[in-house]
């Protein structure tokens, strides 16, 4: 035991003392400090906009939309004109061009009363549908006979009435956000509660669901603006409860499955526990991009990335380059077994490997604190049976990283087994670098996904890899929100990835053992 | 003597040839044995079945009383040994290299590995890194490490190459003084017999997979040696050979061009010279012929097996 102990002791000596190990894992921490530095200059600029109002591009950019709607419309005017004369009597192109000129008008007032008030149509979702719906309706009450021709009169007057009364409403809107923006937002929300309730063709228990989304629409109302981020996940919850209602999922016409609504259960906990909690209100304002949430995984599956390479290099040359060095000669003569001498190799590249990744950890945590601590501190948050639980930020990021590390392992064994097998460096290392960028790019571009349905997918080993959306299901759900990604793609079971990545990592191990035991060094 | 290291009935192939043909031997205490034979006759394949790197078709090694196979560790342990060239971890220091080394074995304390240092002398050399040593410091770091942890068997596979003169006789005192002062079985391999004369006690000679004999050094010295040859150059070659035809016609080996080749002790020779001289033949040198060891060798072994 002792004599073991020793060995394992020579192998880390030899592995600390490679250059290679210096320099790779020096360059994980200016990789990583570096790419803080980037996303944090684009942050700044990002927040350094202002997007109440536009810019001159956009504004420019708007002026020429007008001016195209603008032609358009005298060739309709013209074209009516024709029509009216006598030159053409079809009616139904009539009634054709009378909708197309309502569009083509409502369009142009609403682009006015953007230009007119320097208004970022791009980033304030509600008060861009109010000034659309006002200047459609206006343009609707205008040709209001000619389009809605031969309708009895009853009908007649209280559709014209209706559009009136909304119209109205949605003018008192824009009129009150000239003044003051957080009480025209809740004037907006209370015309839609009002609606909702008089409603009578939903449930009751629809109506609640939409209400609630309203309340929690006030309740974040800041200054008249509620991010694009929290708008986003206010309505995806409210959409998921309304499938949870009605037993039926967004995408399909057919009833959930118990599965399926455990799963929906835990998203909506999951979901409800983000907004309330207000992890929101610390992402950047009108962070369209994500980048904020995203920094954390971005630095981990980057420093992941080397740590990768530098451990695929170090066991794909542990065998290998002994032998083509001779050096392989004072192991071999050493009064230990060969199956020892294995194994001593085995657990030194193993605690090497979680060494790396602990200076992995040191190295994300710190450079976040220095650069991003006010955007990234937010604690993961999973949901069991229908509770939502918060998982401490520093215990997440250190499980994240930890789950990388079993991509690392598997990577680092495959390259081991090559070794000794081929005894071969170039071939052993250059085939697991290709193996792993190999698996980057299926992973990343869902491409199993999308290639087939068969089952014989799950055997591919890059589908039982990248566990971390498998350990944390919920991490992806900001983007889920924002509506950028729905998490499509996961093929296999966790269980099953880790059964998998269990047998596999056995017969590679085996493989290895029986070769470098069994085999003559010559 | 007790047989420290004991070879019977080894054989090994190498896909179909046959590199090793029922190999046995045995090594003693307190003796420098030596291995003798030409380049690929199986010195190496053989020094390396003992060392594990190979594992035998068949036969059996036993090393103070334990077989390699069923005590592989304990066997481990009583050997030590340079296979080839020593090979050691290039990025690090010498000493490093000793005592990551001297960690697989039981009970080498730090004044051990002290003491090996300067026997092999290399004091002042051994905390540099190794890739900054010469061949030859190499060669005796490798012994050093092969020392270190007081092995009853030290095998070296051709431990003199790529020193220097002054090296190898260091080498070999080195190797003397610990076969029979500290009782240790040197087992050493070479292909050249000058070397082993003045190293080995015995020798063991091998040829194309098979063991040709094992003799003390001074029988097969004795064996080879004792026949002198005399070059006798001139241009008048027929000449000589019709004067010595009536007197020592047996004695005549060759006659060519330029010399004749006659096989003379001390006193022969005397009598020849006196005899050209009355005869009045010319010629420019007569020149002494020793039997080299290494023809004698050759002889032996039948020409050597490296060209095959």
């Amino acid at each position: 035991m002792n004599k073991f102990f020793g060995l394992y002791l020579n192998e880390m000596t030899k592995l600390s003392r490679k250059i290679i190990t210096i320099i790779l894992l020096a360059v994980m921490i200016i990789s990583v400090i570096g790419i803080g530095i980037l996303f944090k200059v684009e942050l700044e600029y990002y927040n350094s906009n202002d997007y109440n109002t536009m810019n001159s591009s956009d504004m420019s950019m708007l002026e020429e939309r007008k001016k195209a709607y603008e032609i358009e419309l005298d060739g309709i005017k013209s074209q009516i004109e024709g029509i009216e004369n006598g030159e053409n009597e079809d009616e139904v192109s009539k009634f054709k061009l009378y909708n197309q000129l309502i569009n083509i008008e409502g369009e142009i007032t609403y682009l006015d009363y953007a230009i007119e008030n320097n208004l970022n149509i791009y980033t304030n979702l509600w008060i861009d549908s109010v000034m659309r719906n006002y200047s459609y309706a206006a343009a609707e009450i205008k040709y209001f006979e000619k389009v809605n021709e031969g309708y009895e009169k009853e009908e007649y007057e209280a559709t014209l009435k209706e559009v009136k009364a909304s119209s109205e409403k949605d003018l008192k809107v824009l009129n009150k956000y000239k003044e003051d923006k957080a009480a025209a937002l809740n004037l907006y929300l209370d015309y839609q509660d009002a609606e909702i309730k008089s409603n009578k063709d939903i449930s009751k228990e629809m109506a609640e669901i939409q209400l609630e989304s309203n309340e929690l629409k006030r309740q974040y109302n800041q200054n008249g603006e509620i991010s694009t981020y929290l708008n986003n996940s206010i309505e995806k919850l409210k959409s998921n409860k309304i499938s949870l209602l009605n037993n039926q999922s967004d995408e399909n016409d057919r009833p959930l499955t118990h599965d399926e609504r455990e799963e929906l259960i835990n998203k909506i906990a999951v979901q409800e526990h983000y907004i309330k909690s207000g992890a929101y209100l610390t992402q950047s304002k009108n962070d369209d991009s994500g980048v904020s949430s995203q920094i954390i995984s971005i630095f981990i599956s980057f420093s992941g990335f080397f740590v990768s390479i530098l451990m695929i290099i170090l066991a794909g040359s542990t065998i290998s380059s002994e032998v083509s060095t001779g050096s392989i000669k004072s192991l071999i003569i050493s009064p230990l077994k060969r199956h020892k001498i294995y194994t001593a190799k085995i657990l030194s590249l193993t605690t090497f490997a979680l060494f790396s990744l602990i200076i992995m950890y040191i190295t994300i945590i710190i450079t976040n604190q220095a650069l991003f601590s006010e955007y990234t501190i937010t604690p993961y948050i999973g949901a069991v049976n229908g509770k939502a639980y918060e998982l401490n930020f520093y215990l997440h990021t250190f499980l994240l990283v930890l789950i990388k590390g079993i991509d690392v392992f598997v990577f680092m064994m495959f390259a081991m087994m090559l070794s000794t097998v081929t005894r071969n460096t170039s071939a052993s290392v250059g085939i697991s670098i290709a193996g792993f960028f190999g698996g980057l790019i299926i992973s990343s571009s869902q491409m199993l996904y999308f290639i087939s349905k068969g089952e014989w997918r799950k055997f591919i080993p890059f589908a039982n890899l990248y566990l971390e959306d498998k350990f944390f299901p919920y991490s992806s759900l900001t983007e889920e929100m924002s509506g950028y990604y729905d998490n499509v793609g996961q093929i296999t079971s966790l269980n099953f990835s880790l059964i998998y990545i269990a047998v596999l990592l056995v017969c590679m191990v085996y493989t290895g053992y029986e070769s470098f035991i069994k085999r003559d060094i010559k | 003597m007790d047989a420290i290291l004991k070879i019977e009935h080894l054989n090994k192939c190498f896909g179909k040839k046959k590199i090793l043909d029922d190999i046995s031997f045995e090594v003693y205490s307190g003796e420098v044995f030596g291995f003798l034979g030409p380049n690929g006759a199986g010195k190496t394949t053989t020094i390396k079945i003992v060392m594990g790197f190979l594992q035998a078709d068949s036969g059996k090694i036993t090393v103070d009383g334990y077989e390699l196979k069923k005590d592989y560790e304990k066997v481990m342990a009583r050997l030590g040994g340079i296979v080839e060239n020593p090979e050691m971890y290039k990025t690090l220091s010498g000493y490093t290299n000793l005592k990551m080394y001297a960690r697989l074995h039981d009970n080498v304390s730090e004044e051990r590995i002290n003491e090996v240092v300067e026997l092999v002398r290399l004091q002042k050399r051994i905390k540099n890194k190794v890739k900054t040593y010469s061949l030859g410091m190499k060669q005796r770091l490798g012994l050093a490490q092969a020392m270190v942890h007081k092995p009853k068997v030290l095998i070296l596979d051709e431990p003199t190459n790529g020193l220097d003169p002054a090296g190898i006789k260091e080498m070999r005192d080195i190797l003397r003084k610990l076969a029979h002062e500290e009782n240790i079985a040197v087992f050493v391999s070479s292909h050249m017999l000058s070397e082993m004369e003045l190293m080995c006690d015995r020798v063991g000679i091998i040829n194309n997979g098979k063991l040709i004999g094992v003799k003390k050094i001074d029988d097969l010295l004795h064996e080879v040696s004792g026949k002198v040859i005399y070059k006798i150059f001139s241009k008048e070659t027929k000449k000589i050979e019709d004067v010595l035809s009536t007197q020592y016609k047996e004695k005549i080996l060759s006659v060519k061009d330029e010399y004749v080749e006659i096989e003379a002790d001390d006193e022969l020779i005397t009598n020849i010279n006196f005899l050209l001289a009355q005869n009045m033949v010319h010629y420019t040198e007569i020149k002494r012929n020793e039997v080299s060891l290494e023809d004698a060798f050759i002889n032996i072994t039948g020409g050597g097996g490296a060209i095959e």
